[in-house]
Formats: structure tokens, sequence, C-alpha cells
């Protein structure tokens, strides 16, 4: 699938030619993914100021020793936001890393099986994608008590049966090629048919659809958090920083905007990632 | 078409029972108590006692799902915690502003989506094109908002940014407030119910038209390269008239199958943009019951934006088959 990438050996040369087949964006992209999910390791350990103690006046504008300036409190802004990204970049991961496997073995155990497994398995999958999903995932979370934990599984029941679909779709094409038809004739098991023969397959379609699912996680995450759906206070969380500092945006504007434009720019890297990627394995 | 109606009104009603039934069967395992949200948290517990029984949060969880059932059914969804007024009555109040936004914006994501497709078709410096495309896809709703709130409103004061209309007074029979102006014989009231409009609308249509145009560009960029585009082209039609009438409808499919799973991660952009522009419809409604765990009226609008859900797919079904006569409802 991807060309160029098998002759090489040494790695450096080999990451370069793979981010020369993506270009310049997609390469963009995969960095800024790459370096969000350092920091979202790292979070507090990149700033000296404790994002829940109150360090300085409140509404501070952004300045050399903080460099967002101060929340409402007197709290540091950048101390807060990077806590943020942290708790919305490794939920939405997680939650988007859950449903991409779950859904993919369950696509791949239907697909592979076909007859009364599958049709059972996506009259399901129909009724899920049938659903107003995110109504009831907003109203699951409100019914459950808000809280990011909370937040996470709703929308992960929510997320996989679109995975499973995109997985089973694939995973029907592929069973009527030759290479398959072949193995099956070979009297390759079912398992190792499933996990060498038809999986591989699959794989590229499904990483494409995941890379470019996560803003979309994000988004979700992120309005629930803005609903106050989240963490309680005092709690850092994007969409919650900005809801509780809307009051603020006539006169202290970056208060309420610079958490949100980290969220924009936690979509935009995932979505040139996901961008360069398509291009690259469905050669588009 | 009579069967397919009839079979999608079935299905309606069982999304409907569905939603119903997962939200009841959570309250179950809820550690809030809308009892003692209800009577305030010093309140003694005779008066929780009585507000339970008043409201049957004794009874059996299966019991209650019955009881709401038949109360539904006649009409009746029950109370709000919050505002103590029946959550039918709530709906009611809230619906037509709400539907009023909706329709708004999907008229403004329409013309939204057309002229950035014949931007697209264009061709101009199609590469940033595409980047510029993949960032306002990237927008989350919340700075959109936000943004908008800040520069139309507070910075350059061109446009109203919080409620619906500026006259307190205006009690309309309709509660559409541009119709209700005309009817009044009031179009100043018309035209500043347009402009409260504007901002909420437009945060609401623009990551809608955009998501459709990301999907229709890259049907269209096919259909476009077909002979039969070539023959307009040499009747001599014009580029707009092409792409509407021959190419939009041959490369509707995938993105109006898109736009009907799209149409889910809507509502959620509803309840933000609401909230941000103090518009008071269901999703501001929706959004202040969350901070009571009011059930009832959670469960009321969940069924109100089920039933449009459905309605939607519907009419999205409809209008595939519409573009292309080989899909059979």
């Amino acid at each position: 699938m991807i060309r160029g990438m098998n002759g090489q050996t040494n790695s450096p040369a080999r990451l370069y030619e793979g981010l020369r087949l993506i270009g310049w964006s997609g390469s963009v992209g995969i960095v800024g993914v790459l370096l969000i999910t350092i920091v979202a390791m790292l979070a507090t350990r990149l700033t000296p100021h404790d994002p829940y103690a109150r360090i300085a006046e409140a509404y501070l504008p952004p300045s050399e020793t903080h460099w967002f300036g101060t929340d409402e409190v007197g709290r540091d802004l950048f101390a807060r936001v990077l806590v943020g990204v942290q708790s919305t970049w490794l939920a939405s991961l997680s939650v988007i890393i859950f449903s991409l496997v779950l859904g993919s073995l369950i696509g791949l155990i239907s697909g592979a099986t076909g007859g009364k497994v599958d049709f059972l398995v996506q009259r399901i999958v129909d009724l899920f994608l049938v659903l107003p999903s995110t109504m009831i995932a907003l109203a699951a979370v409100a019914v459950l008590g808000p809280g990011l934990l909370n937040s996470i599984i709703a929308l992960a029941i929510f997320w996989w049966p679109w995975y499973a679909r995109v997985s089973r779709d694939e995973i029907r094409r592929l069973y009527a090629r030759p290479h398959v038809e072949a193995a099956r004739a070979a009297g390759v098991p079912g398992p190792r048919l499933m996990l060498r023969y038809l999986l591989p397959g699959a794989v590229p379609s499904l990483i494409i659809a995941a890379t470019l699912d996560v803003s979309n996680m994000i988004m979700a995450l992120s309005v629930m958090s803005f609903l106050g759906l989240g963490q309680p206070a005092p709690s850092a969380e994007l969409g919650a920083m900005t809801a509780r500092s809307l009051d603020s945006l006539t006169v202290f504007w970056w208060i309420p905007m610079l958490p949100a434009v980290a969220l924009f720019f936690l979509c935009f890297f995932s979505n040139l990632a996901g961008d360069g990627l398509r291009s690259v394995l469905k050669g588009t | 078409m009579a069967l397919y109606l009839a079979k999608r009104a079935c299905g309606l009603a069982i999304v409907l029972m569905v939603m119903s039934f997962i939200v009841f069967l959570l309250q179950s395992v809820i550690p809030s108590d809308p009892a003692r949200a209800m009577a305030g948290p010093y309140a003694p517990s005779s008066t929780i006692e009585t507000v339970r029984e008043e409201f049957g949060l004794n009874d059996p969880i299966a019991v209650q799902y019955g009881h709401f059932l038949v109360r539904v059914s006649a009409g009746d969804l029950g109370k709000s915690v919050r505002t103590r007024q029946p959550v039918g009555d709530d709906l009611l109040r809230y619906l037509p502003a709400t539907l009023e936004l909706i329709l708004v914006s999907t008229i403004l994501a329409m013309g939204l989506a057309f002229s950035l497709i014949l931007l697209l078709l264009s061709g101009a410096r199609s590469q940033v094109l595409r980047h510029v495309f993949i960032a306002l896809g990237s927008t989350p709703i919340i700075l959109l908002a936000v943004l908008l709130a800040y520069v139309f409103w507070f910075s350059l004061a061109w446009l109203p940014g919080s409620g619906r209309l500026q006259f307190r007074d205006f009690v309309g029979t309709t509660g559409f407030y541009v119709i209700d102006g005309l009817l009044a014989g009031r179009p100043n009231v018309s035209v500043d119910a347009l402009a409260h409009l504007t901002l909420p609308a437009m945060a609401l249509a623009l990551p809608f038209a955009v998501a459709v145009v990301r999907s229709l560009a890259g049907s269209l960029h096919d259909v476009m390269r077909q002979p039969y585009i070539r023959t307009a082209r040499g009747n001599g039609l014009s580029e707009a008239a092409i792409v509407l009438r021959h190419g939009i409808r041959n490369a509707a499919s995938a993105p109006l199958a898109m736009t009907g799973l799209q149409i889910r991660l809507l509502f959620g952009n509803l309840l933000v943009v609401e909230t941000v522009f103090g518009w008071p419809g269901l999703g501001l409604y929706m959004t202040q019951s969350f901070a009571t765990a009011d059930l009832p009226a959670i469960l009321g609008v969940s069924m109100v934006f089920g039933t449009i859900y459905i309605l939607v797919s519907i009419a999205v079904e409809i209008a595939q088959s519409l573009a292309d006569p080989r899909i059979e409802l």
C-alpha cells in the first residue's frame, strides 16, 4: 500500500520518505499530532505555575511570566490550557482507539462470518446509527451526573458502531478478492483467515477513518464540557473554561477565546494528518 | 411512498421508545437525587419525601416507565423539576424559537454551500482552498460562536448577538417572530428578528455547509468530467446552471448520505449556539435542565430532537431518491 517505503532499511530515511509521500501539509499535521501528544503527556511539567492555585491578580493580560495571562480567579491560563489539552486529547484518543478496536473486530467477525450473524450484527449497528446518538449521550451524561469519565463512556457506547460498519463493508469487499478465495480453498482456518488475509486489507481505510474522526470526538467532548457535563469546577477543561469565562468576552476576550483556539489546533492538526494519510493510502 | 412513510413512522416510534427507555434505565442508577435538587439542599427530609410522592419518584423504575408511557401517549410529558411547569407547555413555548433558527440556518447553509461549491469549481488556488476548507472543518463550534459574537456584536456592533428581539413588549401569535412581525403589521419587528437570527444561524450553518461541500466536492470532481457535462457546456449553459442542474444532481448521493450522519453531531452545536447567543429555544432550555438534572425536561427535549432528527433523515432519503431515481424508498 505504502509505495516506496519497503525498500529502505534505516529508519530516518524511511521516515523522510514517508513524510515526502504525505506532502508538506500532512507532515505538518503528523508532526503537530506528535507534538500535541508530547505536550499532553507532560502538561503541567511544562510550566512552573500551578493550574489550580491563585497565583496573581485576576484578568492579567498575557505577559512574559503568564503567557496567556490569568483567568477570572487569578490562575495561570497557560497552565490551565495545558491541563485542558491533556484531558481533551487523551480522552479523545482513548475513545477513538477503543471504538476503532471494538468496531473493527465486530465488523471483521460480522463480515467474515456472513449469514445470520452478519444480518443480526448489522441490524444492531443500524439501530445505533439511526439513533440521534449525540443527543442520547448528552441526556445520558446529564442523568448519570456530569464528569469526564461519564462523558467518555456515553460517547464510546455510541461511537463504535460506525467503525463496525466501515470495517464490515471493507471485509465484505475483500472477501470476494482472489487471495481470500485461494486461502479458503487451501483450507486456511477461520481465525487465521480473518487476521492474516482480511484484516490487513481493511486497516488503511480504518486508520484513515479514525484519524479524521479524532476531531469529531474532540468537538463532541468539548461541547459536553461547555454545556457543563464535564468535570465540575475548578478542574480545567477547554470547553468549560470558555463557558465559565463567557461573561468576560467583551473586555478580556482572550480568556474565553484561547481555550477555544487550543481546541481548534487539536482538531486542525489531526485533520491535516488524516488528510495526508488519506492521500498516501488511498492515492487521491 | 405511502408504505415507505408508514414504515418510517414505525421507525420513529421505535426510536423514541428506545431513547426514552435508555434515559429511564440510566435514571435507576443515578447518584443524584432529583427530589433533593427540587427541594433545595437545606430542605428537611419530610419535604423531600412529599416531593418524591408528588412526582412519583418512589415507584420502581419499571412502574415509572409504564406510567410515563401511558402519560406520554395522552400528551402529558410530566412536570419540569426546574420551571415547575408541565414539560409539554415548556416545549411548546421554546419550540418556535428553535425551529425558526433551524430553518433560517438551513437556508443559509444551502446558500453558503452553493457559493462555496462555485468557488471550488472556479479552480483558483485549489491547494490553498483545500487547506482553508480543512481549517474551517476543524473549527470547533465553541470557537466559531465566540468569534462571531465577539467580532460582529462587540467589536463591529453590526449585528445583535443576544436574544431574539429588542422589543420587549412584542408578543407574537405563531412564535416565529419574522412572520409575526409581518402579521402584526410591524415590519421593523421582522427586520429586527432577522438581524438577531443572523449570527446564531451563521454559526450553525457554516460547519454544516463546509462538511457538505467537502463531501460534495469529491463526488462533483468526478461528475464534472463526464461527457454530458461537456455537452451542457457545448449547449452554452452558464457554469452555475450546469453545476446546479446537471452536476449536483448526479453527485448528490454520497453527500446526502453523509448529511444524514452529520446531523446527529449538530444537536450539540445547537445547544452551544443557543447558550452563547442567549437564544431562548429548546437548546438553551435543555442546557439549563442539565444543571438541575431535570429528567422530565431532558427527556421531553430529547423526544422533540429525536423526532426532528428522524424527520430530517426521512427528508434526506426522499431527496436521495429524487436526485437518483435508482435509489428506491
